[in-house]
């Protein structure tokens, strides 16, 4: 016979086992772009970091959780994002730690898909910034010995090092709009990430509160803050590299290291992007995206604490606090 | 037109937007269908139930009493077809209610009571004499409510009201038997809400309708300018509203016209002065009026997600089982469900009557979407239209701790299934959230 | 996931990365045709000071660049439609002080120069500043290669006294041998090659019947001494052969009766066997009957090589030129002739290493080459070819030669490069 259900008895077509492919099929973009730009050693590392995030995902769920380990694309997704924020010729010991901090400390420890706390991809890339600042100045030219087997293993040959990817000012709009700097490998090509960040805003998935946000803030942030000329190159100078837009896209529109509610969304967007301009200006400017984001991800449960929905049938905007003798009025006031 | 919602967000993801997607089917003829027996409950209102006047072998027509109220809040309960009473039996309805039921075997004759004849002058009628005629035709709230509509409109009448909204907003995904009213109907329709509204003593009449059902935009438009000179005394206008579900919701309805939340104990006649109905009840009063024939059927929608929908006009108490073949792709569907696809019951004995409240049948064939834990996302956050958080109240039901749920006001959830239907990890949210409800209120209740 | 979603999710994906790498590829495509303009821009600039063009290219030295190590950058440059209008190179020469940055442009076949300015090298402040005048650098446009300082030319104009040469000799190898031979046992030949109707090369040797070394080289090995030991066999048969490479008529060569010669400096021995032999050399030629073998054999190349070796790290052609003052590169005949003397003696110790029998490079001055005259070669060019003569700068006679040795070496560099070309 036909099994009673509740309802709903329907539902959305868009549900876990689909919004990671999602997310995969949104990187293929910025994938293209490191592999045009910095060959296959990029390739490489994007391979290596998704395939050691989910076997380390794998590791510790089996044997250390010791329950069956369901295959699914979320370990994929986060091990791409870790490899693309990488320098093109990072080690592969440090991709391999990075990973293992990322999977295992970062997201398992603290419950798995969907209960961590800090965003495992950008929280490995901070550990290794920390650990091995000497990584920061690993960027080089791109377009330079795409395919040499050689720098598989050892990084780009014949390659020039720079030290922080956007002092050169020589570049215009036009090479930061196409990726054709020294920077991260996968976060150069502002094309890319707006074409996936596009694709996953028509999917649904990707929420706009939170990076448009972070964006408009941002913005108004270089545009007021660099008095004097070229305030508008500077400010897409700023918004275009050091990873902003693959922040923006990536990382600000998770789903477990988000708030929950919109206007949550919308305070963690500005508050990652004060952030932003803050570290950059006083601080270390090389990852000050990443540690903006983890700010703001601890900050993310507060934000849910009190930034809520107001309740219908009720006045406050800021929580729906009833008062507890509405809800007993026979046992009369109740400390909450 | 300035379209309304109950929602006052900008951004694309507020709310469940059901209205894109599927075209719905203009069909112009209406099926009659006329089934070998009926079965027809005595509990198909709010209230207490009816008790059967009949005994079995008794040969009954059209539009006879079979059940009469017990109270004020109560409604009788008329034969739908003519033929012979076999049976009163005790069924269970889908949403777990047992009561007494009529079987009525068919025979074919469709002979009508002697009582269902044509008035001779309707606008003659005061509206006391409109709220008796409600009170026996047996009208309840058949949008899904439930409510008698008598009592609602001596409430109303009582407490002052001075606007009538007839509800043609059709949220739920592919239901669409007002729709087919609106379209088909618009004459009955506006006569029966005029009647209702001189029963309920208002002047000004209200058709809310979608604003993606251009077709009954229009044709209401039309039927208005018709029926205004027809009634120079009474104020018909037409209202769009955004198409978001839930938004037929009353509590809701009155949130998006004037921006007024009511609290559960408050009554939408006496804190806004409006009364609402659905376009199946006007409908259905007119024909009272015009002939003094009770509710006996109504349309119902008989869709689902991989068929086309369908509208038919069935008795009240038709089995679904004899509807079988009416339903394609019913062999392939997973399940059957009473009602709409997001507030409906899932039945499992085929023998469920159609009650008065019933809007139509959904076959479902999508399957259950795989169930996994909280990825913390907010979909239903940004899904729930009262303002809870689903996610948190599901924590808590875990962990059942009651006092928190009071807290977050879990009695406010109108069960709509929203919440259920964003989530990502497939929790059954709705589900949850109204048993916790359900059960917290039967705590309030029992201390 | 139904197998419908997954097709669509994989339809979406190639959509997305070709859409990406359209992109992608038209961005860069953009880009480098902007790099590229800007490059041309610069090079307007800076190259087209001496060979304005519409644009230019750069001519990879990779393979050149040892043989021509201050040959710093070559361009070509190209008008409309792509004809090449000629080429542009830089050369840096170092100098006591510093060094030297020449640009100077060239013709399409690498034989005139266009244009030249000397570079600020940012080394030396105002050093230099003699050489950057107008009146120095407008010397060396539209003049045709190789060119030298006036002051470095030898007295002897060579290019007005040019022996003329015998009428109707053919070209080719040309080789008679005595019948007999003499007392010593050495039977006497003479080689002669022509060349575009002029004697380019002269040898004159002679074999031992019963198979021993040739008598160039046993006098070089001290093993054919003759009564005035003063000069060896071998260098007075060079003389010899020179001379009659000068004056191309063995007529002209006075010969007294006992068969000795006073025209020709140091030569003592009886030179009657190499004038008959020279004439039947030139007989033949005439007659068009060349030797069995072409290439020359025996000891009396080896002779030279061992010469020639001896007095390589004084001078090389092609290379860089270490334009001291002190070894200057043009020698006087008398100076060839004390050279070749002290090369001789030198040689004898270095007898033993004998290598091989080809001709390597220039030995005091002298080189092997087409024309054969008696020339010296200033930075491996013979003074008979120069073409262009330049002044010194006021005050900068080293600085001007290093000029006008970039210029010659830019154009041997061209030349090469315009023969490997084609």
């Amino acid at each position: 016979m036909i099994k009673k259900y509740p309802a709903p008895h329907i539902h959305k077509e868009m549900n876990i086992s689909l919004i990671y492919p999602h997310v995969l099929i949104a990187l293929l973009p910025c994938a293209v772009a490191a592999v045009y730009y910095y060959g296959i050693r990029s390739l490489m590392l994007l391979l290596l970091g998704m395939t050691s995030f989910v076997f380390f995902d794998y590791l510790f769920i089996r044997f250390v959780r010791r329950q069956p380990y369901i295959w699914e694309a979320s370990g994929l997704v986060s091990g791409a994002v870790f490899a693309l924020i990488l320098p093109p010729s990072v080690p592969i010991w440090a991709l391999i730690t990075g990973v293992f901090f990322a999977s295992v400390v970062v997201k398992q420890c603290f419950g798995g898909l969907g209960c961590n706390l800090f965003n495992p991809a950008l929280a490995g890339r901070a550990f290794l910034s920390i650990s091995f600042p000497v990584l920061d100045s690993a960027y080089t030219e791109p377009l330079l010995s795409r395919g040499s087997v050689q720098s598989l293993l050892y990084g780009p040959v014949d390659a020039v090092s720079t030290a922080t990817p956007w002092v050169n000012q020589k570049e215009q709009v036009f090479e930061l709009l196409s990726g054709r700097y020294a920077g991260a490998i996968g976060t150069t090509c502002a094309v890319a990430i707006i074409i996936g960040g596009i694709y996953l805003v028509r999917l649904g998935i990707l929420r706009i509160e939170a990076p448009l946000s972070y964006l408009i803030v941002l913005s108004l942030g270089y545009w007021l803050g660099s008095a004097g000329e070229a305030t508008l190159f500077r400010m897409f100078y700023s918004l275009f590299t050091g990873g902003v837009l693959f922040a923006a896209v990536y990382a600000i529109g998770d789903f477990s290291t988000t708030p929950s509610t919109q206007s949550g969304r919308f305070l963690f967007g500005a508050g990652v992007g004060i952030l932003t301009l803050l570290i950059r200006t006083f601080g270390n400017a090389n990852y000050a995206v990443g540690f903006a984001v983890l700010a703001m991800n601890a900050a993310a449960p507060v934000l849910d604490l009190y930034i809520r929905p107001r309740i219908y049938g009720t006045s406050n905007w800021y929580s729906g606090k009833k008062n507890a003798a509405d809800i007993h009025p026979e046992k009369g006031e109740k400390q909450v | 037109m300035k379209k309304l919602s109950f929602i006052r967000g900008f951004l694309p993801s507020d709310g469940l937007d059901f209205s894109k997607g599927r075209a719905l089917s203009q069909e112009r003829v209406l099926e009659q269908f006329s089934p070998k027996e009926v079965l027809i409950p005595m509990y198909q209102s709010i209230g207490t139930p009816a008790v059967p006047i009949v005994r079995p072998g008794l040969p009954v027509t059209i539009g006879q009493m079979i059940g009469k109220p017990t109270s004020h809040i109560s409604a009788p309960v008329h034969a739908s077809i003519s033929g012979v009473v076999t049976a009163i039996e005790q069924i269970r309805l889908p949403n777990g209610i047992s009561c007494n039921a009529v079987r009525i075997q068919n025979d074919l004759k469709r002979r009508t009571h002697e009582s269902v004849q044509k008035r001779t002058s309707p606008e003659k009628l005061s509206p006391k004499d409109l709220r008796r005629l409600l009170l026996f035709s047996g009208i309840v709230g058949m949008g899904g409510e439930g409510y008698p509509a008598a009592a609602k409109s001596l409430r109303a009448s009582i407490a002052g009201v001075d606007t009538l909204y007839v509800n043609g907003l059709q949220s739920e995904p592919y239901l669409t038997c007002d729709t087919h009213l609106l379209r088909e109907h618009a004459d009955r329709v506006i006569q029966g809400a005029v009647a209702l509204g001189s029963a309920c003593k208002v002047q000004k009449i209200v058709f809310c309708l979608q604003d993606k059902c251009r077709p009954e935009i229009d044709t209401i438009s039309n039927a208005i300018e018709r029926f205004r000179p027809v009634y120079p005394d009474r104020e018909l206008s037409m209202t769009v509203f955004k198409a978001r579900f839930p938004q037929g919701y009353d509590k809701l309805l009155i949130k998006a016209i004037y921006q007024v939340e009511l609290r559960a104990e408050q009554s939408i006649e006496e804190t806004v002065k409006a009364v609402i109905f659905n376009v199946s009840t006007c409908a259905a009063f007119w024909e009272k009026v015009e002939k003094n024939l009770p509710c006996t059927s109504r349309v119902i929608t008989i869709a689902g997600d991989s068929t086309a929908e369908h509208n038919v006009l069935v008795p009240i108490g038709t089995l679904v089982s004899d509807l079988l073949d009416r339903m394609p792709g019913m062999r392939s569907c997973k399940r059957i469900v009473m009602g709409g696809a997001l507030t409906g019951v899932a039945i499992t004995n085929l023998n469920t009557p159609i009650l008065k409240t019933t809007q139509g049948i959904t076959l479902i064939k999508q399957e259950n979407p795989p169930k996994a834990s909280c990825i913390h996302c907010g979909s239903c956050v940004d899904a729930c239209p009262v303002g809870i958080l689903p996610y948190l109240c599901d924590r808590l039901i875990e962990l059942d701790d009651m006092d928190a749920l009071a807290y977050e006001n879990i009695d406010t959830c109108i069960s709509c299934g929203a919440c259920s239907y964003a989530c990502p990890a497939g929790i059954e949210l709705s589900a949850h959230i109204a048993r916790a409800a359900h059960k917290e209120q039967k705590e309030r209740s029992g201390i | 996931m139904t197998r419908a979603m997954f097709r669509k999710m994989i339809a979406q994906a190639l959509t997305l990365l070709t859409v990406t790498l359209v992109v992608l590829l038209l961005m860069n495509l953009i880009t480098n045709q902007r790099l590229e303009q800007e490059k041309q821009a610069g090079y307007q600039e800076t190259l087209g000071v001496v060979l304005p063009a519409e644009n230019y290219s750069e001519i990879s030295l990779d393979l050149i660049a040892e043989k021509n190590p201050a040959i710093q950058h070559a361009y070509t440059a190209y008008g409309s439609e792509g004809i090449i209008l000629g080429y542009v190179l830089e050369v840096k020469e170092e100098t006591e002080t510093g060094y030297i940055l020449t640009r100077m442009s060239f013709s399409a076949d690498g034989e005139t120069l266009l244009a030249l300015r000397v570079l600020d090298n940012g080394e030396q402040n105002n050093e230099n500043t003699e050489v950057k005048t107008k009146e120095f650098y407008s010397q060396f446009e539209n003049k045709r290669m190789p060119a030298a300082l006036l002051s470095d030319l030898p007295e002897q104009d060579l290019t007005a006294t040019q022996y003329p040469a015998i009428t109707g000799l053919n070209d080719g190898v040309f080789r008679e041998q005595q019948d007999n031979e003499d007392e010593s046992g050495y039977k006497d030949y003479v080689e002669l090659v022509v060349n575009g109707g002029r004697i380019v090369q002269v040898t004159w040797d002679a074999t031992q019947t019963d198979g021993g070394t040739n008598r160039a080289k046993a006098s070089v090995a001290g093993e054919f001494v003759l009564d005035d030991n003063s000069v060896i066999w071998a260098a007075q048969a060079y003389a010899m052969e020179n001379k009659l490479i000068e004056v191309q008529d063995p007529a002209k060569i006075a010969i007294k009766s006992d068969g000795t010669t006073e025209v020709v400096e140091g030569v003592s021995v009886s030179v009657n066997a190499f004038v008959t032999l020279a004439n039947k050399c030139i007989e033949d030629s005439k007659n068009g009957i060349p030797a069995v073998s072409a290439t020359p054999t025996g000891a009396p190349q080896t002779e030279e090589t061992e010469i020639s070796q001896a007095t390589l790290p004084a001078e090389e052609t092609t290379s860089s030129a270490q334009a001291t003052p002190a070894a200057t590169p043009v020698e006087t005949p008398a100076a060839t002739a004390a050279v070749t003397a002290d090369a001789a003696d030198s040689t004898s110790t270095e007898a033993a290493q004998v290598t091989g029998d080809s001709y390597t490079g220039s030995e005091d001055g002298i080189v092997k080459n087409d024309q054969g005259s008696l020339s010296d070669t200033i930075d491996g060019f013979p003074s008979a070819k120069i073409k262009t003569k330049i002044d010194e700068a006021e005050g900068a006679p080293q600085l001007s030669r290093t000029v006008v040795s970039s210029v010659n070496q830019a154009y041997t560099f061209l030349l090469q490069y315009l023969k490997g070309e084609s």
